[in-house]
């Protein structure tokens, strides 16, 4: 059956058809509320928020985006509002926006001749882990749905209702600030 | 084109977002380049990082179970 036969009869209430939308796609949810939320506990909720949430307005998906993206979009909205709660340390806006001012002179240490090893390195990952959960919730959303879920960004601007150049923006800096702080770990571990 | 620029575009051109005869001066300055050039290895090194700590998961099962319980008592009301 198609996707488009299981929402019709998931529209006139057919229980089996949803859990069939729900078994198609539930594994991108779980994981996109890992990414965004670091753990299991939340992520599992943000799950169960979504299929409910996405249930009771399901009259009012018109099938303008995919199903997938719908849900993307749900998902992603309800993981922002909790991350906003967060009370972890993130780097400000301000510190993002130097990327891209002409008057910031980039340090560019070259680091991409590193053995491929030395990037399988448990406290490289937890740098790098760090540095992308002390993303504000607004960049960090951006950079996990196209750099680490691969979404186009016209995709990732449809589930954040954003322009197509405001993601581009978001994209770069976060990933410019990023690779900063690999290369300032990098630098004071040596190569 | 200055180093500037590069460092302007260099995520659009990894994302395939520059036109084309842009894109070829930029490839023009990367292989000139050493410092741009380092910059965008390392950038694509940082997102294959990225990509790399947060490998796919499978849902427990119990999670989906609870789910599907859990949409099914709102389906019956």
């Amino acid at each position: 059956m198609s996707e488009q036969q299981l929402i019709e009869r998931a529209k006139n209430g057919d229980t089996k058809a949803f859990e069939e939308l729900m078994k198609k796609t539930q594994t991108n949810i779980y994981n996109l509320g890992l990414r965004l939320l670091g753990n299991k506990e939340d992520a599992a909720d943000l799950m169960q928020e979504t299929y409910i949430k996405a249930y009771e307005n399901l009259d009012r998906f018109e099938g303008r985006s995919s199903f997938s993206t719908w849900l993307y979009r749900i998902a992603t909205n309800n993981a922002l509002m909790k991350l906003r709660k967060e009370k972890n340390k993130k780097v400000s806006i301000d510190e993002l926006k130097k990327f891209g001012d002409k008057s910031y002179k980039i340090e560019i240490s070259d680091w991409s001749e590193n053995p491929s090893s030395y990037f399988k390195s448990a406290e490289l990952k937890e740098v790098l882990q760090k540095a992308i959960d002390s993303l504000p919730p607004k960049y960090k959303s951006v950079f996990i749905l196209h750099d680490v879920e691969g979404l186009p960004l016209a995709e990732v601007a449809r589930i954040l209702s954003l322009s197509i150049p405001a993601v581009k923006t978001r994209v770069h800096r976060s990933r410019m600030y990023l690779r900063e702080k690999i290369s300032e770990y990098i630098k004071k571990h040596g190569n | 084109m200055k180093c500037e620029d590069i460092e302007k575009l260099i995520s659009e051109f990894i994302d395939n977002e520059i036109e084309e005869s842009l894109r070829k001066i930029m490839e023009e300055h990367l292989k000139e380049c050493r410092r741009c050039l380092s910059l965008f290895e390392t950038i694509e090194k940082t997102i294959a990082l990225s990509r790399s700590i947060y490998r796919k998961k499978k849902v427990p099962k119990g999670v989906s179970e609870r789910v599907y319980y859990e949409v099914r008592i709102r389906f019956k009301k």
